[in-house]
């Protein structure tokens, strides 16, 4: 018997009370009755589908299930046409509400919205979630899978156009309404140099501002061009001194023009509204810090060299690496045997050479032990 | 007919063979009663519950995939039976009742060995403390326990009868045990296991 089952094993003669628990017994009389009612009934035998699903819902704290009392209440726009369509039994007002919702969807594909909420409902619509194995075959999804609507027709493609118009309205009034609020001479300002338009907007004087776009050079060809309205696209923190610092630019100045006053929707300016918000998405896409396997990645990556600096050290040493946020080494601390050798120097060149992604904490620091 | 495994019976009662299929009955009603017994703590509500374990099965012997064994696809049905039974009961049921068709089956099966009134009485109050201790887990993990710790399936079998992973099962019988001991503890049965 293992440690774990004897450490599982129930006082006492409990155990094996457990184990060959009768019931009441009963005489082969009631069990030949019993088979003989069961084949009465075959004639009338009819399955509830919901008697093949998985029985029981997850116990709190199992591992490997969600618990779904943690899930939000439907709260979007989507889901209520999602509930709407699984309620309605009329199939041409379901399929309104079909196309409605990937007309929402695609609308929201094509102006990327400030609220991270309408590209989670967006993720939603194109993937939803797939039922459990055992219970797929059972359950009732709450959209069931129908053939696509046809969408010929004008009706969905007014929808589209109106849609889309609105989405555009509003995000030119937002970015008016930004304008509107920043102070000073906005009109006046001047423009802004090409150095300038890449950098990010200027930072006060001693205060440590690390840009987004600083932070994410592979992020997807996001533009880097400052925000309208002076908004900082960045994070306080003690990273590296950003290079906005030496824009030179006066700390007011808007680094690019903003928008003119608009008349009427225009394309071209939307879609320059819709490429400023980019930086917000990227910003929400950096992680805090990197992930634990990155770092293993990148220290492995260098280990090698840093082993081959403490060959023939009888004991390991330790060293402590702190990456900063553009991903880059900062700095390395060496303790132990190697401390305050040659192998010091050795080793903190080797593993200055690590490389993590980008990500937003303004440092963050990892011990490893380099043994010989 | 009878030495006939349970997939041959259900591939000929799925082509209309009745009596295989009365095969199948006669040979699992037993073990489906003794299931339906200890999740539903009543004697009566089991018979029925065996019963249309077996009616289901067979109304719906065509959506029998045979990806698992046939007992372990009539045992979800009687686990869900029996849960839908017990969740359609009008007023819970905490405490063990006198015709527990557990604990009678407990002391009827001590009684043919054990005459000594004292012995008889203690292992009463055991089986009282088990039952209760039982009683007071989750809907989850007393299902789970019941499967494994009573009836004796494996935990590959448990999970395909609760539709969930093995890994799964192993967890819920381990905090399902965790919380038997702990409650055999407070009623005066303390943990030996360090002695042993």
């Amino acid at each position: 018997m293992s440690e774990q089952d004897r450490k599982e094993r129930l006082p006492g003669p409990f155990e094996g009370l457990l184990k060959d628990w009768p019931v009441a017994p009963r005489d082969d009389a009631f069990w030949d009755e019993s088979a003989e009612k069961v084949a009465e009934r075959l004639a009338t035998a009819q399955l509830d589908p919901a008697l093949l699903a998985a029985p029981l819902p997850p116990a709190a704290g199992e591992p490997g299930f969600e618990s779904k009392a943690d899930e939000p209440p439907p709260r979007s726009l989507a889901d209520l046409a999602r509930s709407l369509a699984a309620e309605d039994s009329k199939p041409e007002s379901s399929d309104w509400i079909k196309a409605s919702l990937s007309l929402s969807q695609s609308a929201r594909a094509s102006a990327p919205m400030i609220a991270d909420e309408a590209r989670a409902s967006a993720a939603e619509l194109v993937a939803p979630p797939a039922p459990a194995p055992a219970a797929a075959e059972a359950s009732v999804h709450p959209l069931p899978a129908r053939p696509a609507p046809a969408r010929s027709g004008a009706g969905p493609l007014l929808m589209a156009g109106i849609g889309l118009l609105g989405l555009a309205a509003a995000a030119v009034i937002v970015v008016r309404a930004q304008q509107k609020a920043t102070p000073g001479p906005v009109a006046a300002a001047p423009s802004a140099t090409p150095a300038a338009a890449v950098a990010p907007a200027a930072s006060a004087p001693g205060e440590s501002v690390v840009s987004i776009n600083d932070l994410a050079p592979t992020a997807g060809g996001a533009s880097p061009a400052a925000r309208p309205g002076g908004e900082k696209l960045a994070l306080k923190g003690g990273g590296p001194e950003p290079k906005a610092a030496e824009a030179p630019t006066a700390p007011e100045a808007k680094p690019e023009a903003l928008p003119e006053p608009v008349a009427k929707v225009d394309e071209k300016k939307d879609d320059e509204a819709a490429k400023q918000m980019k930086p917000a998405a990227t910003a929400g896409e950096l992680p805090d810090k990197p992930s634990t396997g990155a770092v293993q990645a990148a220290i492995g990556s260098v280990m090698g060299s840093a082993r081959a600096c403490v060959a023939g050290y009888d004991e390991a040493s330790r060293a402590t690496l702190t990456f900063g946020s553009d991903g880059r080494v900062q700095s390395v601390a060496v303790s132990g045997k190697a401390a305050g050798t040659p192998a010091e120097a050795c080793i903190k060149a080797a593993l200055g050479k690590a490389r993590v992604q980008p990500f937003a904490r303004p440092s963050f620091s990892v011990g490893t032990t380099i043994r010989p | 007919m009878s030495q006939k495994s349970d997939r041959e019976l259900v591939d000929a009662a799925r082509k209309g063979d009745a009596e295989a299929f009365g095969v199948l009955v006669r040979r699992h009603q037993k073990r489906i009663y003794r299931l339906a017994a200890h999740l539903l703590r009543d004697g009566a509500e089991a018979e029925d519950v065996t019963q249309d374990t077996f009616v289901r099965a067979y109304g719906a012997l065509d959506r029998f995939d045979g990806r698992s064994e046939p007992f372990t696809w009539m045992y979800r049905i009687a686990v869900n039976l029996s849960l839908n039974a017990i969740r359609s009961r009008k007023t819970g049921r905490k405490a063990t009742t006198p015709d527990d068709p557990r604990i009678e089956g407990l002391l009827a099966d001590q009684k043919s060995v054990e005459a000594d009134p004292a012995r008889l009485a203690a292992d009463r109050q055991a089986a009282h403390a088990l039952a209760e201790g039982i009683d007071q887990l989750s809907e989850t993990l007393r299902t789970t326990l019941i499967l494994v710790g009573i009836d004796g399936l494996s935990h590959a079998e448990a999970a395909q009868v609760l539709g969930c992973p093995e890994g799964t099962v192993a967890w819920r019988v381990h905090e399902a045990r965790k919380k038997l001991r702990a409650h055999l503890e407070q009623a005066g049965y303390p943990d030996e296991s360090g002695k042993s």
